[in-house]
């Protein structure tokens, strides 16, 4: 137990890089502003979630449909869990830096193991937290249920992330394996990851969309609830033991949690170290020989440099490029379905909304949570001293990171925008805000993301899934372009000026001009900030 | 070819690694750097390496100063560090690729320079694997080519020879002497005092910070050896605290 808890001290340690902050001298105070911020991130998106529950639980209430809400909530709760720890399981469980040095210490695999497992559970705990605390609250508002509905939500929300955590687990794990079996490893592992997780997605939303047409005829709730129930398949048990207060589901859903999670930890205790050698080992062929070479301009080298980076790092790659895949294929499918989902989606945004507007709002939202930039500088780690050493200015491998951000947004804007262009077919102001958002929104972005990581940055890190999910460089970018896309998007419906377009202009011209003035301190600070790093 | 004028280094928190270091590296000369653990032997490499900015004094690499034309000063140079930490997703033959095209070295060039030696180190056969699956003797031996495949004029090497193999190393020494023939330089630290005192025509001991012995080798080490001239003045600083 003792060596359990010094080995969870040390990951916690590990968090934010605030410790390393905390004993350098001159960057106390960032420390404790980091701190700040990040409880103030937190609070913001407990905000938004609360917010968010609240219409939901509103709308529900008036329906008469309040008893689904927590298994809604739960269910969503799962299947994010499920879907990250397929991204997080890798880095997290099997690819530590520190592992040689953790188990030559007298600490057995089965403590170091379950050190683990506590550590991405206690995150996937604090999203599922985040998720179901304000939604029972806002629950406790409307129903005024009982004492027994608390006890029974308090010990559910504990155990929720078990399952979908050892599913995910198990999920990304095997995709490492294929991955590994497979020639050209690392990009059939991603390859198959993406297809794992859009098929999940398109999966649930099939399912919804196919019960949702039958209940919204019949018996809505109930049909919710089956739809739910496929989703995640204790949401029934989940239902019986929170809204019904029933004993013996409490008891089944608790036992089947606690089993799971038990034996998965105690299977992955057993074969921790196996597992680790057989993923982590390096085949090495060792007969090359040289051949005739090509020259590349120094430009181009960095480029191709910062595209091996990113790609080999799973995480990375998923973190960063589902969002763009995603609103690609949202696009197609918009193309296909358009005509059956546009009645459905008409009743709920009503008449005379701007698709378009909306839609380049959505593009603009995808691409501008897909910053690769964010992270790029920390993730150099201690191989920056190539960078350092090499005859290039530090804004020519800035610019390279920033065109590589571009190269994947960028392309995946135009598409999306292409495609509901030809859809929707809006008139010209809404089409160049179609293209001109999306694109607008990608080059901030890339370039407010490596200022970001400039000003903060972590070069110790002992695991790529720290930096990569885990830094600010990682999410405020995608906080600050959450809030700009939604809260834009939201004004844009509520000002109907020019067909409400005025303020989709207003922002596509701030963002421009932000990403000018942003460029011209990189130019002017590029020297100093790689010099600082 | 190198010249380090009352060079000093305050970190954040007042500790004072280098305090006006003054040496000069000629054309063709090895000069060791040696000193204990924490003297302040790592802090000059990287500076002179344009790794770690400095705001006292001056660093001149052929004439070039490595504050004010840190790029001009980089085309000459080649730093090696003591645990060279490399692209783990690149092959060997990728990071030599990247540096040739970052250093202007042309295609044909870099086939006969990459060829040759990675011969000399035996190396040739592991450049198709990825960085991530070599040892640290390995990662070295490959740190060392790339260094040497641009032609540089300055060699700065931290604990160069760590990791490598007798063989290797022995083919490492052939190697420098060959930058120095040709009218090279190299600097290097090291705690092998036995290779100091036969690789190096000049020594530079420093102790916490400050250059307490340069010259050349017979004059610093005088009748003793080298290690019993370096334990002396490291035991009479302590003396001193």
């Amino acid at each position: 137990m003792k060596k359990l808890c010094i080995l969870l001290r040390l990951h916690r340690l590990e968090l934010f890089g605030i410790n390393r902050m905390m004993h350098t001298p001159g960057k106390r105070k960032r420390a404790w502003a980091v701190i700040a911020l990040a409880a103030l991130c937190g609070v913001g998106a407990l905000g938004l979630i609360g917010l968010y529950e609240y219409f939901l639980a509103l709308g529900l209430n008036a329906l008469g449909m309040l008893g689904i809400f927590p298994e809604m909530l739960v269910s969503v709760a799962a299947l994010t869990t499920l879907v990250t720890t397929v991204f997080k399981a890798p880095d997290a469980l099997y690819k530590m830096r520190d592992f040689d040095l953790i188990l030559s210490l007298p600490v057995s695999e089965k403590t170091v193991a379950l050190a683990r497992v506590i550590k991405i559970y206690s995150l996937n705990l604090l999203f599922t937290l985040g998720v179901l605390i304000p939604g029972g609250v806002l629950y406790g508002i409307f129903a005024k249920p009982d004492v027994q509905f608390y006890l029974a939500y308090a010990l559910c929300m504990a155990l929720s992330p078990m399952v979908p955590m050892v599913l995910g687990a198990i999920i990304g794990a095997a995709l490492h394996l294929a991955g590994a079996g497979l020639k050209g490893a690392k990009y059939a592992g991603l390859a198959l990851s993406f297809v794992a997780l859009i098929g999940l997605m398109v999966g649930s939303f099939y399912l919804s969309f196919q019960s949702a047409d039958a209940a919204m005829l019949t018996d809505m709730a109930g049909g919710i609830g089956r739809t739910l129930s496929r989703i995640y398949p204790l949401a029934d048990l989940y239902h019986g033991a929170v809204v019904e207060a029933d004993p013996a589901a409490l008891a089944g859903y608790a036992a089947i949690s606690l089993a799971c999670f038990l034996l998965a930890a105690v299977a992955f205790g057993q074969g921790f170290v196996r597992l680790n050698t057989f993923l982590n080992a390096r085949h090495q062929a060792g007969n090359f020989r040289i051949r005739a070479q090509k020259a590349s301009p120094a430009r181009r080298a960095l480029l191709r440099r910062e595209f091996a980076r990113y790609f080999a790092c799973n995480i990375y790659v998923l973190n960063t490029a589902f969002g763009l895949i995603l609103a690609v294929l949202l696009s197609v499918a918009l193309a296909i379905f358009w005509k059956k989902i546009f009645p459905v989606v008409f009743l709920y945004v009503g008449l005379g909304n701007p698709i378009a507007v909306l839609a380049a709002f959505g593009l603009a939202l995808f691409v501008g949570m897909s910053c690769t930039t964010g992270v790029s500088v920390s993730l150099e780690g201690k191989n920056l001293w190539i960078l350092k050493t090499l005859p290039v200015s530090p804004m020519d491998w800035m610019l390279a990171k920033i065109r590589m951000n571009l190269w994947l947004s960028i392309p995946c804007a135009l598409i999306g925008s292409t495609i509901v262009a030809l859809v929707i077919r809006p008139g010209l102001g809404a089409a160049i805000v179609l293209f001109a958002l999306p694109i607008s929104s990608a080059a901030f972005v890339a370039v407010f993301g490596l200022v970001v990581n400039l000003k903060v940055h972590r070069f110790d890190w002992v695991s790529e899934m720290r930096v990569v999910k885990q830094s600010l460089g990682a999410m405020l970018p995608v906080f600050l372009m959450m809030l700009v896309e939604m809260g834009g998007g939201y004004l844009a419906m509520e000002v109907s000026s020019m067909e409400h377009l005025l303020v989709p202009f207003c922002l596509i011209a701030a963002l421009l001009l932000s990403t000018g003035i942003l460029l011209f301190l990189l130019k002017s600070k590029a020297e100093k900030w790689a010099r600082n790093l | 070819m190198l010249e380090i004028s009352n060079f000093s280094k305050t970190y954040k928190g007042g500790k004072r690694a280098v305090d006006c270091l003054t040496l000069s590296v000629r054309p063709g000369e090895i000069v060791g750097f040696i000193g204990h653990n924490g003297a302040g032997k790592t802090t000059t490499i990287r500076a002179i390496a344009g790794v770690l900015g400095f705001e006292e004094g001056e660093i001149l690499i052929d004439g070039k100063s490595i504050r004010r034309d840190p790029i001009g000063c980089k085309k000459v140079l080649a730093y090696v560090p003591d645990n060279p930490d490399l692209y783990e997703y690149l092959t060997g033959m990728q990071y030599l690729n990247f540096l040739c095209d970052v250093f202007g070295v042309s295609a044909k060039l870099r086939e006969k320079r990459i060829r040759e030696y990675a011969q000399m180190f035996e190396f040739e056969k592991n450049l198709g694997d990825v960085i991530g699956s070599y040892s640290h003797g390995m990662k070295q031996r490959l740190a060392l080519i790339g260094a040497m495949v641009h032609d540089p004029k300055l060699l700065i090497l931290d604990e160069p020879f760590v990791g490598l193999d007798p063989v290797a190393a022995h083919s490492f020494k052939n190697l420098m002497r060959g930058v120095c023939d040709q009218g090279g330089a190299v600097f290097f630290s090291t705690h092998v005092l036995d290779v100091a005192e036969k690789l190096c025509d000049k020594i530079a001991i420093i102790r916490r910070g400050k250059l307490v012995a340069f010259g050349e080798t017979d004059r610093v080490r005088g009748d003793s050896s080298l290690e019993e001239v370096f334990l002396d003045l490291v035991e009479s600083g302590a003396a001193e605290q």
